[in-house]
């Protein structure tokens, strides 16, 4: 990393994180226990790019290797609560409907806000140690630990329910909250939050209550949520994986290929790859489907029969296969 | 891709299908849910059992798309936006299996079927759901059970919400 070209933007990132983190109160120093392991951390980099690939954002982010937890003695029960696409699909019908006011938001630091409750000691960011052998205890679930999600979920809870916002049974990650006919409904993914609500009172009330108790980036209009594009006129909404889609057939060199009507070639069958044959052994095939297959599930359901029928094959797929997991690109091309 | 027009007639209708494949003896379940003619929640499935006749299937595979109706119901009506028209309206392909959701009778041919699945009668019973039957051709779920030439194809993702952009 140190003495590549970019290295100012990158250690600027790392400030930044850091200052971060000590502001939200994450850690302590102390002297290590004796007998304690402090578990290890590193640095994830991430560029963030607009669409042109014009470098916005230089991303440092501190995580803890969680994989070193034990079991038990650093957690007992980790879990990420994420809001089934169908929830969204099924609210966002009647955003449509109602003609409801949505807004956006996105949480700085989400993990940072709940509190570990096990005891947990890391070492000392890397690159970052004070050489004095001291270790951090930490206070905050910091990224990458097992019960961090899990942990943000429940603060997330108690801090909503106790502002009289209402968790559905039926998906936990969907709250409403009424004042006679009127209503406002948040939708939490991680830390990705939607607003839905009646009245314009009513959603920047909501905006206000999220705001009082957490830091956020207001985003505004919703224009994408966990990669489906939300585009809305006055009286549409509309959702699609334009931009995923693209960026499949770009990487596949295909994005300039003829467009073809159905997904699948109704005059071949197929059948699993002979005895003994063996297909390209790459994981492509299988990448390449998992890809299609979170289309299918989020904006395309004309290629879920495809995909899953597919799926079958990917221990061992022959040429037959791929050629129609090219086809499925070549008709998302024509849609 | 995928547009959500408010309109107001067909407000919620949900379709299933069930068909298999010869590749192996399990039959798949597909079923796809309307709300104002858009798609709202689809999906495709192995079958976990294996059906002694397409009836049986059938059968099945309306008593797991009930499942997904009976969430949404749930969904919307915690929401306080379930529609007074409920029961919800569910269109299943296969005549055998419908009457088995209506006629709780012990048939020589239906006795094996796991007690399970008798869910879906209950559900009917109590008026939660309401299963008709509807034509081949005009059965959406067809989209998610088998590949189909591309005027049934562009009709039925049409009528799904799906539009060119």
């Amino acid at each position: 990393m140190k003495g590549s070209e970019d290295w100012e933007e990158w250690e600027h990132a790392m400030h930044t994180e850091l200052d971060q983190l000590q502001c939200m109160g994450t850690w302590k120093l102390v002297e290590k226990p004796p007998g304690v392991v402090p578990i290890a951390n590193k640095w994830v980099y991430t560029k963030k790019q607009d669409k042109e690939g014009i470098v916005t954002k230089y991303k440092a982010r501190l995580v803890a290797k969680g994989c070193a937890q034990r079991p038990r003695h650093h957690y007992l029960e980790t879990q990420s609560l994420v809001i089934r696409l169908d929830s969204i699909r099924a609210i966002l019908m009647i955003a449509a409907m109602r003609k409801l006011h949505m807004h956006q938001m996105d949480m700085k630091g989400a993990y940072l806000n709940s509190t570990l409750k096990e005891q947990v000691y890391m070492r000392q960011p890397e690159g970052y140690d004070d050489r004095t052998g001291r270790v951090c205890l930490l206070i905050k679930t910091l990224y990458g630990l097992k019960q961090a999600g899990r942990e943000w979920n429940i603060e997330f809870d108690s801090k909503l329910s106790k502002r009289g916002y209402q968790r559905l049974l039926s998906d936990p990650c969907v709250y409403i909250v009424r004042t006679g006919e009127d209503f406002s409904i948040v939708t939490v993914w991680v830390d990705d939050i939607l607003i839905f609500a009646t009245t314009i009172d009513l959603r920047d009330k909501t905006i206000a209550d999220i705001e009082a108790e957490w830091e956020v980036t207001n985003i505004g209009k919703p224009t994408k949520i966990v990669g489906i594009e939300i585009t809305t006129t006055p009286d549409s909404i509309a959702i699609l994986s334009r931009q995923y889609i693209e960026s499949i057939l770009r990487k596949e060199g295909m994005d300039s290929s003829d467009s073809i009507s159905t997904p699948l070639d109704l005059n071949v069958a197929l059948v699993p790859n002979p005895e003994g044959e063996n297909g390209s052994c790459s994981n492509s095939f299988a990448r390449l489907l998992g890809e299609l297959q979170y289309i299918a599930n989020a904006t395309c359901p004309n290629i879920t029969y495809t995909v899953n029928r597919l799926t079958s094959y990917t221990a061992n797929p022959s040429l037959q296969h791929n050629i129609a997991v090219k086809r499925i690109l070549r008709y998302l091309a024509g849609t | 891709m995928y547009k959500a027009h408010p309109q107001q007639k067909n407000l919620y209708r949900y379709v299933d299908a069930a068909y298999g494949n010869a590749d192996n003896k399990r039959l798949t379940t597909g079923y796809v849910f309307l709300v104002a003619d858009r798609a709202i929640t689809w999906s495709l499935k192995k079958q976990i059992a294996t059906a002694l006749s397409l009836t049986e299937a059938e059968y099945v595979a309306l008593s797991e798309s009930v499942q997904e109706a009976c969430w949404l119901q749930s969904l919307y009506d915690e929401l306080g936006l379930l529609p007074k028209e409920s029961p919800t309206l569910v269109l299943g392909d296969n005549e055998g299996a419908i009457a088995l959701t209506k006629n709780p009778q012990f048939h020589k041919r239906s006795k094996h079927i796991e007690i399970r699945w008798h869910w879906v009668r209950e559900q009917v019973q109590q008026g939660t759901i309401n299963v008709e039957s509807c034509q081949d051709p005009e059965q959406m779920a067809n989209v998610l059970t088998k590949a189909l030439p591309h005027p049934k194809h562009k009709k039925h993702i049409e009528g799904m919400g799906l539009a060119p952009v």
